[in-house]
């Protein structure tokens, strides 16, 4: 006959039901490590390399001096304010149809359409737009079959061919976090702003959007923060023309061997990341943020 | 008023014909146990006694700290002084396995990756129980609890009373000393409600197991425990059983909370003397003997409704006007304001009853014997 | 209230309702254009790696697998795609060998400091990435690291850990925690607990964020770029190489191989999250 459950003896040592102390920090260990050795090292390396030897702002000043660097930091910043703004009217568009929409088709339809760029690599995805964007791609095809144009159009190493390749990486982003922002607005809403006498451009307008606002500036501060940071995009579409600060940190660690510029570079990056994830939480609250993030 | 669901004759004889006399239920005492998170003093020194096979119900609103006493039975939180002793092993600071214990939830915890069967069977792997007896274990709690053809689903295939019924059948087959249930049934809408009181009470007969169990719900309590504790702020205010509890609160608290009762308040009780006086609507009542009487009570279905003819001596008068009748099909409930404006709940089957309607005067009579003394808080 | 409502006059109905259908067909244009925008290059891709002519036309006029063949046989490209197998294999399995134990010490225990430490882990997907680049290229010039496979590996770990925190910390959350300490009133070791009930409930979010890491390390090209030296090919590192010297049709067989390779794996990762469910 089986015993019945017997105490185990000496179980009486002193029980806590929370884990033991010791348990979180050996859990934690690999990843301290390497976020110590890896991210925080060369993170602070870099910002102390870009001062070169003692407190050496030349490579700064650069920035100011040299036109080829004013034209890469210029065009990165203002290029991803376009790419965010983009990214953040037509990605309202697609989120809300999301929130509201009850065909199923298009559900379908629409997620697809997010999955899609993250199915293909980042080169993959820029070859694609090369593709689509040259001398002989389909753009210009269409561009020619129109009855009012003339010519071809080569919109590659271009800025425009940039903003649209970026956008084209991030748009799926922009969306994901929008379709979170909205998903706690009660599209029941809109109805009842009609009820009340709006137009549909207007209830959207002025109880939406404001509603939404939280979310769009963080699904807007994550878009720019991750744009500005660009290589392949730039590189691939832009070429010597449009250059980002990415484009020109290659040629200063490959070409010219500038690592202090690479450093300077790679640290104005980070300066304006901060500082948009600072106004955002400042704006949004840090909550909001996290969620938008998932 | 509360209805027990009745059985059937047969159904009872079988069952008891069928339980267990053998007691395998150990003892529990908490003796100053205080639990404090912080600033927070969830339990208050409590002391309780809960002898072997009892079953014991902690009932109180959310908050009361009820919740918190079981898990520190169960070892899920530590007292921050005090002791508790299950079987007369001190175990407050033993880990949750070696305790003896089983428990059910309100939201049953049953693994979700394992089948019915691999849930009830997993306590006694744990417990390295042989193959067979466990086979052997599990069909037979497996049937006890009546899901002995569902046990390769999962627990997500299950309704809300299948769950809570493997639930039981998982904390039971290790033939636990004492069973914790944190608001079981709290789940469950209110016709399965009553079945699964049914099957607790006949699982508490047959398994002689003590069973401590964790409601806000005054009902369930009434039809299940043989004691009841009814805590509030961490204390317990009144313990005793649920007749003693139902029928003659101690308290004004215990009077609401959990036995119907309408309560006059102090003021018009005059407490000098031996006996206390109770004066009402000008007339006056003599209480049978109690002291501290800071108010009394009485049950809905205790008062009279009169009319013309003259009260018997040794009842209380109440007079109001008549806010609400309503037909309860056996009974009436009357609800009205009384002359200081208190509202009073009566049942009553009477003639007079259906005759009163919105606005009509009121006389209640009330015999000196059906109203209780209440104690001021403890 | 005053009694004094007036209905807008109907020369503003009138407007607010052409606004209204401008409205609604800006929004369907957006959405019109934004799927064609999303969905067209992916399949503009795949159907011409079917043409079998020598360079980009579109329409194709040919159909074929010459573009398979040349990428299956070729050994460049076939090299740089076992080393991004195998990159993107040690990827996934180191990521979850540091993000898992950390979820768990971030959501299970009260180690101080657990908050910063998830906001440290998910911070390498937030920093843009050349700068990243830049500060890990001084890192491992100064530690040999350039150009070796665990340097690669450990740099697309890094991005890969933020999704594993966020995602399988959310599965984590959900799993609710008494299933442990019921466990533990059953008779099982804490570890036992952890380990086979919490962590086998875990186990369809670690495959999904494991197939993540995969796919994420698999399609990397920046820190490849700055990272890889001469040595290192991995297959997105190739093509980007190719792509500047002019547009290669056999580079479309690879990404259509790659967008199936892709879509296969997202799809396995959409059936396990299902039956978790």
């Amino acid at each position: 006959m089986t015993t019945s459950a017997e105490p185990r003896s000496g179980r009486t040592t002193r029980w806590r039901p929370e884990m033991p102390a010791w348990s979180g920090p050996l859990l934690a260990l690999p990843l301290i490590v390497m976020v110590a050795i890896f991210v925080v090292i060369p993170l602070v390396g870099m910002v102390i390399g870009s001062f070169g030897e003692g407190f050496d702002l030349s490579a700064y000043t650069e920035f100011l001096e040299s036109a080829a660097q004013r034209k890469a930091l210029l065009i990165t910043f203002r290029d991803s304010l376009i790419v965010t703004a983009l990214a953040l009217v037509i990605g309202s568009v697609v989120a809300w149809n999301l929130r509201v929409t009850t065909s199923r088709v298009l559900r379908a339809v629409l997620w697809t359409a997010v999955a899609i760029p993250f199915l293909m690599g980042v080169v993959i995805k820029n070859y694609a737009m090369s593709i689509v964007l040259q001398a002989n791609g389909i753009l210009s095809r269409i561009w020619e079959a129109l009855p009012f144009t003339e010519g071809k159009i080569n919109l590659m190493y271009t800025p425009t061919a940039v903003v649209i390749g970026i956008l084209y990486s991030l748009l799926p982003f922009g969306i994901m976090a929008l379709v979170v922002a909205f998903n706690s607005i009660d599209p029941e809403l809109v109805r009842a702003a009609e009820s009340l006498g709006a137009s549909r451009t207007r209830a959207l307008l002025s109880v939406i959007l404001p509603l939404g606002a939280p979310g769009i500036l963080a699904a807007g501060a994550l878009i720019f923060m991750l744009s500005i940071g660009f290589y392949v995009t730039p590189v691939m579409l832009g070429g010597a023309d449009a250059p980002f600060l990415a484009t020109l940190i290659q040629r200063q660690i490959f070409i010219m061997y500038d690592n202090q510029g690479a450093s300077a570079s790679g640290t104005i990056l980070i300066v304006a990341a901060i500082v948009v994830l600072v106004a955002a939480v400042c704006v949004v609250g840090t909550r909001r943020l996290k969620r938008a993030m998932s | 008023m509360t209805t027990i669901p009745t059985r059937s004759a047969a159904r009872q004889a079988r069952a008891e014909a069928a339980a267990s006399t053998e007691r395998r239920g150990s003892s529990v005492e908490l003796t100053n146990v205080t639990k404090r998170f912080g600033s927070f003093t969830a339990v208050d020194d409590v002391d309780l006694s809960i002898a072997p096979g009892e079953f014991v119900t902690l009932l109180g609103p959310s908050g009361s700290g009820k919740t918190t006493i079981l898990r520190m039975l169960a070892g899920f939180d530590v007292p921050t002084s005090g002791s508790i002793a299950i079987g007369g092993r001190e175990v407050s600071r033993m880990a949750p396995a070696a305790r003896n214990i089983g428990m059910v939830f309100q939201q049953y915890a049953l693994f979700p990756h394992l089948t019915v069967r691999e849930n009830v069977i997993y306590g006694l792997r744990m417990h390295r129980w042989g193959r067979e007896e466990r086979e052997a274990r599990t069909t037979e709690m497996l049937e006890l609890v009546g899901l002995a053809h569902l046990g390769g689903r999962r627990p997500a295939e299950l309704s809300g009373g299948q769950q809570q019924r493997v639930a039981l059948a998982r904390a039971l087959a290790i033939r636990p000393q004492l069973l914790l249930m944190d608001e079981p049934l709290g789940a469950l809408d209110r016709a399965l409600r009553v079945d699964m009181s049914e099957e607790i009470k006949r699982l508490h007969r047959e398994t002689g197991t003590t069973f401590l169990y964790v409601t806000h719900d005054q009902e369930e309590a009434l039809l299940l425990s043989d004691r009841v504790a009814i805590m509030r702020e961490g204390k317990i205010r009144a313990l005793g059983t649920s007749e003693e509890l139902f029928e003659r609160p101690p308290t004004k608290f215990v009077a609401e909370f959990f036995s119907n009762s309408n309560v006059l308040d102090a003021a018009e009780i005059d407490a000098t003397g031996d006996q206390p006086v109770v004066t009402y609507g000008g007339r006056s009542v003599v209480l049978p003997a109690a002291a501290d009487v800071a108010g009394i009570a009485f049950q809905p279905h205790r008062a009279r409704v009169v009319t013309e003819r003259e009260p018997r001596p040794d009842e209380l008068l109440i007079t109001g006007t008549v806010k609400e009748v309503l037909f309860m099909g056996m009974l009436h409930q009357i609800v009205l304001t009384d002359s200081t404006g208190k509202r009073l709940v009566v049942r009553t089957s009477g003639e007079d009853a259906r005759r009163l309607s919105t606005g009509d005067a009121i006389t209640l009579a009330v015999r000196s014997g059906d109203l209780v003394p209440l104690r001021a808080e403890a | 209230m005053s009694a004094a409502t007036t209905s807008p006059a109907p020369r503003s109905r009138v407007g607010a309702r052409i606004g209204d259908g401008i409205t609604r067909w800006v929004g369907r244009i957006i959405l019109i254009v934004s799927i064609i925008f999303t969905v067209g290059p992916g399949i503009l891709v795949v159907l011409l790696s079917f043409s079998t002519s020598e360079y980009i036309q579109f329409p194709p006029t040919e159909f074929g697998f010459t573009q398979y063949e040349s990428f299956f046989t070729s050994s460049t490209w076939m090299n740089a795609l076992w080393l991004s197998l195998w990159i993107a294999l040690a990827t996934a399995a180191l990521s979850l060998a540091v993000a898992i134990p950390a979820i768990l010490a971030i959501q299970r225990t009260r180690m101080p400091g657990r908050g910063v430490l998830l906001g440290l882990g998910v911070s390498s997907m937030l920093i843009p990435v050349s700068a990243y680049a830049v500060a890990l290229y001084g890192l491992y010039s100064a530690t040999d690291l350039l150009g070796t496979h665990i340097g690669l590996v450990i740099a697309h770990a890094l991005l890969s850990v933020p999704l594993v925190l966020l995602i399988a910390g959310s599965a984590l959350s959900r799993i609710p925690r008494e299933l442990d300490l019921v466990a533990m009133t059953l008779g099982a070791s804490r570890a036992r607990a952890i380990i086979g009930i919490t962590l086998r409930l875990l186990t369809p979010a670690m495959f999904t964020t494991g197939i993540l890491a995969f796919l994420t390390s698999f399609d990397e090209a920046v820190l490849v770029s700055f990272l890889g030296g001469v040595g290192l090919v991995t297959l997105p590192k190739a093509i980007f190489d190719s792509v500047r010297y002019g547009i290669d049709p056999a580079i479309t067989a690879i990404a259509g191989t790659l967008i199936l390779l892709s879509a296969i794996l997202m799809l396995v990762r959409t059936l396990i999250e299902r039956k978790s469910r």
